[in-house]
């Protein structure tokens, strides 16, 4: 049995711990606010872009001068991933929950013998796969000291992607990111954006198709604009896994102090109990003593 | 008509009942009122001018425009209000454009555009 010491001393620690967990939550709970209000301004932008896109798609009707972003190189064997998570922890499952999104995927391509590359993006996700994917690795950007995503960040990854892309060292990239449904869910999600993938979207009807009047033509509208959906969707990425960290850290913090308040509960019980029972000992000790006189 | 400029971070301007924007279209200017036929096209350097209740001017660098059931989107990643805009910025940009076109070798179009921009930027009188 633990000496009332030993009983003292976890309390304060789990106190303490307690404070810091709070304070956490109250921080995060703070910046999540500003996050989600920048996710939610950034998904308009990131909604008509895709619109204007998948319009443009459908009224090319020479898909072979089509530019290659769009429609892709003609093969579909080498893969390039790019997982995008925080750069710190404490937050839940949210960098796992991405890390093994972007596993599962990973291991249907490698069993499909195709060729992986993977680009991490946060300090976690290259923390998590690198273990067992650590050789397909090729870059890993981080934005640990900026407080702020900024449009020239996911300019930065895009510009890599693209060039790579048109050196022909992968057809098809796919983004893994989570998105933020709302403070207590965020859902890891796959997203491929080179080539662009449309047909999901036009099956549910999300996006109706028009006939656009395009000036200059639609190749040359398509030239300029892929570049910056690229970017705009790695924008997007980055402002959701931000919101959603700030939301999974906010929760997981909100358990952790409950957690701490039960635990600091029990012990305190604990604690009065074996007070008491060394009174009652030395009372008993007291009396006998007595007793025997 | 309804019109929103957009920036990928925020919404930089929305309105409804707007009568005319005048925007500076890449093969010319273009006035787009009510109920005009449904266009995707880019933009030059230069001001938007939006015309509902009041009037509105904004600079842009480069964006998108998408017309479609009377609703108008403006895309760019380089817009800012004519009326916010200080010296300091314009000079900023004015370096911007005039190392890009210095440094790189830049296609004709890019040439075009880059120095529409610093035409632009030296026409810029706080309208």
């Amino acid at each position: 049995m633990p000496s009332l010491k030993d009983l003292r001393n976890r309390i304060t620690s789990v106190k303490s711990t307690q404070k810091i967990t709070k304070a956490m939550k109250m921080v995060a709970a703070a910046k999540l606010r500003k996050a989600q209000e920048n996710a939610e301004k950034s998904r308009f932008y990131s909604e008509k872009m895709n619109e204007i896109i998948i319009n443009l798609k459908n009224s090319i009707t020479d898909m072979s001068s089509a530019p290659r972003l769009l429609t892709g190189n003609e093969s579909n064997e080498k893969h390039l991933c790019v997982v995008m998570t925080a750069d710190r922890g404490l937050c839940g499952g949210f960098n796992t929950n991405i890390c093994k999104k972007s596993r599962e995927f990973m291991n249907k391509l490698l069993m499909n013998g195709k060729e992986l590359k993977i680009i991490t993006v946060g300090s976690k996700s290259y923390d998590q796969l690198r273990r067992i994917y650590g050789k397909y690795i090729i870059e890993k950007i981080s934005f640990k000291n900026q407080k702020k995503i900024k449009v020239s960040d996911a300019n930065l990854i895009s510009n890599k992607i693209i060039s790579m892309f048109y050196d022909r060292e992968f057809d098809i990239c796919t983004i893994f990111y989570s998105k933020f449904k709302s403070v207590i869910s965020q859902e890891p999600v796959e997203q491929q954006i080179i080539p662009v993938k449309n047909d999901d979207l036009i099956k549910n009807n999300q996006i109706d198709l028009v006939q656009y009047e395009y000036e200059p033509d639609e190749q040359e509208i398509l030239n300029n604009l892929l570049p910056k959906n690229i970017s705009t969707q790695i924008l997007k990425g980055l402002l959701e896994n931000a919101a959603s960290e700030q939301g999974a850290r906010m929760s997981a913090m909100d358990n952790a102090s409950r957690n701490a308040g039960d635990l600091i509960e029990k012990l305190t019980i604990n604690y009065n109990r074996s007070r008491q029972a060394v009174i009652t000992k030395e009372l008993i000790e007291i009396i006998s003593g007595a007793e025997t006189l | 008509m309804e019109v929103n400029l957009v920036a990928p971070d925020k919404i930089v301007f929305s309105a409804k009942d707007i009568s005319m924007v005048s925007v500076p279209g890449i093969e010319g200017n273009m006035g787009i009122m009510d109920k005009h036929i449904p266009i995707i096209t880019f933009l030059r350097p230069g001001i938007i001018k939006v015309e509902g209740k009041e009037k509105n001017n904004f600079f842009v660098i480069s964006g998108v425009i998408d017309f479609k059931d009377n609703k108008l989107n403006i895309l760019s990643d380089s817009i800012y209000e004519t009326n916010k805009i200080d010296s300091k910025k314009l000079t900023e940009l004015k370096e911007e454009a005039i190392n890009k076109i210095n440094k790189n070798k830049l296609n004709d179009q890019d040439v075009y555009l880059t120095s529409t921009l610093i035409n632009e930027l030296d026409n810029f009188n706080f309208r």
